[in-house]
């Protein structure tokens, strides 16, 4: 009997041990070398950009022989991230939304990289914006790129159809959130779409009004000096800013009817000539890619101005390390990132790698001209990428000039905390003011504040 | 010495029976790894503080107060009885109608019986996302034009607060309607006609028919998919994830959708897991009440 057991028993730890096995990623190969897997990898049905990476992989080993790329074709999604995550099988290399950056960070999903950054020399050029993004503790967990500045595109077909563009047809863009009302206005009467759509549902409602609510002058929150966090805006600018978007809805009549609009939706109704205008990162290549639309009809301003000021969010991607990677991994992952382009220096190698992204890019139609306004990299890198934007830009600049300019906006990060739970919170606000004329901003603004602190302040205080 | 002899009988039992033990053994192994191990693994981890899924730190109830207190909390759990009581108003008795009409009828049975249960093979994703472009709000809404048509307004249908949860359960319930139908179906075929022909010799109609042979023979059936319908849509979260997100004003979330926000959107699993054990005994509660009423029955 006892030993019927202990077979059992060493069944079970055997088939424990190869399922733990499989949790992890192989760190070394035989040869001693350091193995990295890297996320994003292109498909099958991407020969060109697979063909572009394996180039890469070829440059990389020529310098570095001691580095083993290995592709993994999963790219993020939230879906997919927490078990793979949790189980160990994330790629040791992965990019992410800068929007996810914290909750990853909190929840252990990501290695701390601060050494690795100090010794490829990327640390000093994190602005501190950036810092606000990956650092948590005084250490930095994430290395962000394709950082770039919230502006209002528009939908250059509407405005011209509208009236609304100068003698070389480039629209006239509002330059205050009055004048955005007004222009949606004038658009929805000439030409019967929507002037503006915001997205309202999936957290990406309360994501997009901070740039609203920040021009009003909402202070979201505040920590004191006992480090006690305190929610702040049921305050008289916050209920203005959404008095704001119900007035969009029920004053000027310039939304779409539908009030469940996330981001695929949002760029199909722009695409599609079905909304003129919509808060987005410069070039969202969906338009193009899923939609199908022409790229003149793409153009982009600096996000309108309120009250209190021009405020912009900051958006991009950030690069990422398994939490399980090794020191050996995470500087073989810089290199890579460096082979790549993604740094904050230039010289002839990096900046080939840029033409090539940008020549691909024209190559697959999709729209190239406009210029970086992060201040990520120093001035030699950004004239020299500036250069080539315009050499390979595909649509008349001058429809972008204005969102370069990006004059007197403040781009801000986050709020720094639970900002995914304030953004579903807000969501709330806002599905309540488009679909019910009679909801009370103040009301809904109050109770936001409190159920902000309650269910999530107050907890980490 | 009892645990031995309890061992002892264990063994004998399955010595006896090895061959159908070894056949049952497949399922078993499904039941532990895929219900039983998560069920227990899950209800263990929701008393701890999490990293990476592992336990870092008892935290007691904690987890279960965060959930239980939160503002959201009641509405969601409100809503969600809202998403059963309009399940029963809305979708319990078409199945046992249509089962009827197709069980009388003589032509076109196939033909209807396949009709109704087609739905139930689009996935459900699919159907939400075409009831949502029904349901579409203004002028270019599917269901706006029809009723356009008529010289009615458009509704904003989902829009409405009101009227979320029923429409999402007509959306449920034009899906998941054919297979409840089948079972009723075949339970009617099963009733012995003779019984049928007696009741037309002793001059009763449909009516009498129905209350007198098929609701006998169809109430405990009725009673256990009453119970399966409860618990299918104390779970709901694709239909209104992929129709509303839980919107407007957060009147369609629930607490399956709940679930999932905890554990993908804000990456907080503790929470996650205590409101799943919340939610797995409020219906092992209504199981219990289910057996008990079953054994009434029966008596």
């Amino acid at each position: 009997m006892l030993k019927k057991i202990i077979c059992v028993l060493l069944s079970a730890a055997t088939v424990s041990m190869c399922l733990a096995a499989c949790g992890q990623k192989e760190q070394a190969d035989d040869s001693g070398k350091t193995v990295i897997s890297v996320g994003g990898w292109p498909s099958d049905n991407q020969p060109e950009r697979k063909a572009q990476m394996e180039g890469y992989v070829s440059k990389l080993n020529e310098k570095y022989p001691d580095i083993k790329i290995e592709p993994d074709e999963w790219t993020y999604d939230t879906n997919s991230f927490v078990p793979k995550a949790s189980s160990g099988q994330l790629p040791t290399l992965y990019s992410t939304y800068l929007t996810e950056i914290k909750k990853i960070i909190n929840a252990g999903y990501c290695a701390e990289i601060t050494d690795e950054m100090k010794e490829a020399g990327f640390y000093d050029w994190l602005t501190p914006t950036m810092k606000d993004l990956v650092e948590k503790d005084g250490k930095i967990y994430g290395m962000p790129c394709g950082i770039y500045v919230m502006g209002l595109t528009c939908n250059t077909k509407l405005f011209k159809d509208a009236g609304l563009t100068d003698e070389n047809g480039v629209p006239v863009f509002p330059k205050t959130y009055e004048e955005l009302a007004k222009t949606a206005s004038i658009i929805k009467e000439k030409t019967g779409k929507a002037g503006l759509i915001l997205p309202t549902i999936n957290n990406c409602g309360g994501w997009h009004f901070m740039n609203i609510a920040w021009s009003y002058g909402t202070k979201f929150m505040e920590q004191d000096s006992d480090g006690r966090w305190t929610a702040t805006f049921d305050s008289p600018e916050a209920i203005a800013a959404l008095q704001y978007v119900k007035d969009l809805k029920w004053k000027y009549n310039v939304l779409p009817d539908n009030a469940f609009v996330d981001i695929p939706e949002m760029q199909k109704c722009f695409a599609t000539d079905q909304a003129a205008m919509y808060f987005s990162a410069p070039v969202d290549d969906a338009l193009v890619e899923t939609y199908s639309m022409p790229i003149d009809r793409y153009s982009i301003a600096p996000m309108p101005a309120g009250p209190a000021g021009r405020y912009a969010l900051t958006g991009g991607m950030c690069y990422m390390f398994n939490a399980n990677s090794t020191k050996e991994q995470i500087g073989a992952g810089l290199k890579w990132l460096e082979n790549i382009g993604v740094t904050p220096f230039v010289n002839e190698e990096i900046l080939k790698v840029t033409e090539d992204g940008y020549r691909l890019r024209q190559q697959e139609g999709k729209i190239v001209g406009i210029k970086s306004v992060s201040d990520w990299g120093n001035a030699e890198s950004k004239k020299a990428k500036s250069k080539l934007v315009e050499k390979y830009a595909n649509i008349d600049r001058r429809l972008v000039e204005q969102y370069e300019d990006n004059d007197n906006v403040t781009s801000k990060a986050e709020e720094p905390m639970n900002s995914q739970e304030l953004y579903k919170i807000l969501d709330a606000c806002i599905q309540s003011v488009l679909t019910d004329k009679n909801a009370d901003p103040a009301e809904l603004i109050k109770n936001a504040n409190s159920d902000f602190q309650k269910n999530y302040l107050d907890k980490i205080n | 010495m009892k645990l031995k002899e309890t061992h002892k009988s264990v063994i004998k039992t399955i010595k006896i029976n090895w061959k159908q033990w070894i056949i049952i053994l497949p399922s078993v192994l499904l039941f532990y790894f895929m219900v039983w191990r998560p069920i227990g693994v899950g209800t263990f981890l929701s008393f701890f503080k999490l990293q990476n899924y592992k336990p870092v730190e008892f935290t007691g109830l904690q987890n279960y107060k965060d959930v239980l207190f939160d503002t959201l909390f009641l509405k969601t759990l409100k809503n969600t009885a809202s998403y059963v009581i309009w399940s029963l108003i809305i979708g319990f008795f078409p199945p046992v109608i249509l089962a009827v009409m197709i069980n009388e009828i003589v032509h076109g049975k196939n033909f209807l019986k396949f009709s109704i249960y087609l739905p139930v093979i689009v996935p459900s994703i699919a159907a939400s996302l075409i009831w949502y472009f029904m349901y579409q709000a203004g002028d270019g809404g599917f269901l706006n034009m029809i009723i356009g048509k008529f010289g009615i307004a458009p509704s904003a249908w989902l829009q409405n607060q009101k009227m979320t949860i029923p429409l999402i359960i007509v959306s449920m319930t034009w899906r998941g309607c054919g297979s409840t139908m089948i079972m009723y179906l075949a339970t009617l075929q099963g009733i012995n006609q003779e019984l049928y022909e007696a009741v037309r010799i002793d001059g009763g109609g449909l009516f009498r028919r129905f209350i007198t042979i098929t609701l006998p023979h169809i109430l405990p059936v009725m009673l256990l998919l009453l119970i399966r319908q409860i618990i299918g849509v104390f779970q709901v979260m694709v239909e209104p994830m992929t129709m509303t997100g839980g919107g407007p004003d957060n009147a369609s979330v629930s607490l399956s959708l709940q679930i999932y926000n905890y554990a993908f959107t804000y990456f907080q699993p503790e929470r996650a897991l205590a409101l799943g054990v919340i939610t797995f005994f409020l219906l092992i509660g209504i199981t219990i009440f289910y057996f008990m009423a079953d054994k009434k029955i029966g008596e």
